[in-house]
């Protein structure tokens, strides 16, 4: 599992690379806290992640909410059908804006 | 240990650690090329596995012991049967009930129970049996 952080236009990017589950949830978790800092735009680009468990969806939980309490936005781009399934029986797809790609992912900011 | 026997079946059993899990994902893409199974289907045996199985290592045991967790993978015409066992602590998840509202808000989703709720939408049968001191957990996916 690889993080990279970047900001473009005054957003934050976050790229993950590998799964989100039981074993590098929280790792993840703290990479992307940390990163978030002062940002309160974000985009979370999933399209190198092939995996997402229940751990992987709480970590999405936590930074939207972290995002939503600076008043901020979150947008994930590049989810795979895999993963919105999972999204989709949890209800979670109705938290987030998705886009399909990182450059439409600017664009609803 | 991947272990492949006749009759379309696989079993693999590990440790109790987290950095087990990928043994599993490996046995569950071997099973996949064999059997033909979408990667739709790969990704659900993946999550009900992890699931389960991240469960019992972090809720299972008292102790801090090495224990075994056997996983058993087996195809039936138009079904995927897997059946987890443990020797942890009683865990009957039939009767667990993690009121998890799909419904709620952002602000009011709960952060606890997703990992059952996902299981039971994505197979379609789920049998829990105590034997002796094993929780036996079997699952039918249809495919």
């Amino acid at each position: 599992m690889q993080i990279e952080v970047k900001v473009e236009n005054d957003i934050l990017v976050i790229v993950i690379e590998g799964s989100i589950d039981s074993k590098t949830a929280s790792e993840v978790q703290q990479k992307i806290l940390e990163s978030i800092q002062d940002n309160i735009n974000v985009i979370m680009d999933l399209s190198k992640v092939d995996f997402v468990s229940s751990a992987g969806l709480r970590v999405l939980l936590m930074v939207y909410r972290a995002i939503k309490s600076k008043d901020g936005k979150v947008v994930l781009a590049g989810v795979s059908e895999e993963i919105t399934d999972v999204m989709s029986i949890t209800g979670f797809i109705n938290f987030f804006e998705i886009s399909e790609t990182i450059d439409s992912a600017h664009k609803l900011f | 240990m991947i272990r492949q026997k006749p009759n379309n079946k696989y079993s693999l059993t590990i440790k109790n650690q987290l950095s087990e899990i990928k043994k599993i994902v490996e046995v569950i893409d071997v099973l996949s090329a064999d059997w033909n199974i979408s990667a739709k289907m790969n990704n659900h045996l993946n999550l009900v596995v992890e699931e389960i199985v991240s469960n019992i290592i972090f809720y299972a045991y008292s102790d801090k012991n090495e224990h075994e967790i056997i996983i058993e993978f087996a195809k039936q015409k138009n079904s995927i049967t897997i059946q987890i066992t443990d020797n942890g602590k009683h865990f009957d998840l039939i009767k667990y009930h993690g009121n998890v509202n799909v419904n709620a808000k952002v602000e009011d989703r709960k952060i606890g129970g997703l990992g059952i709720h996902i299981l039971k939408k994505l197979v379609d049968e789920i049998e829990y049996k105590r034997m002796g001191n094993l929780n036996v957990i079997k699952l039918v996916k249809c495919i």
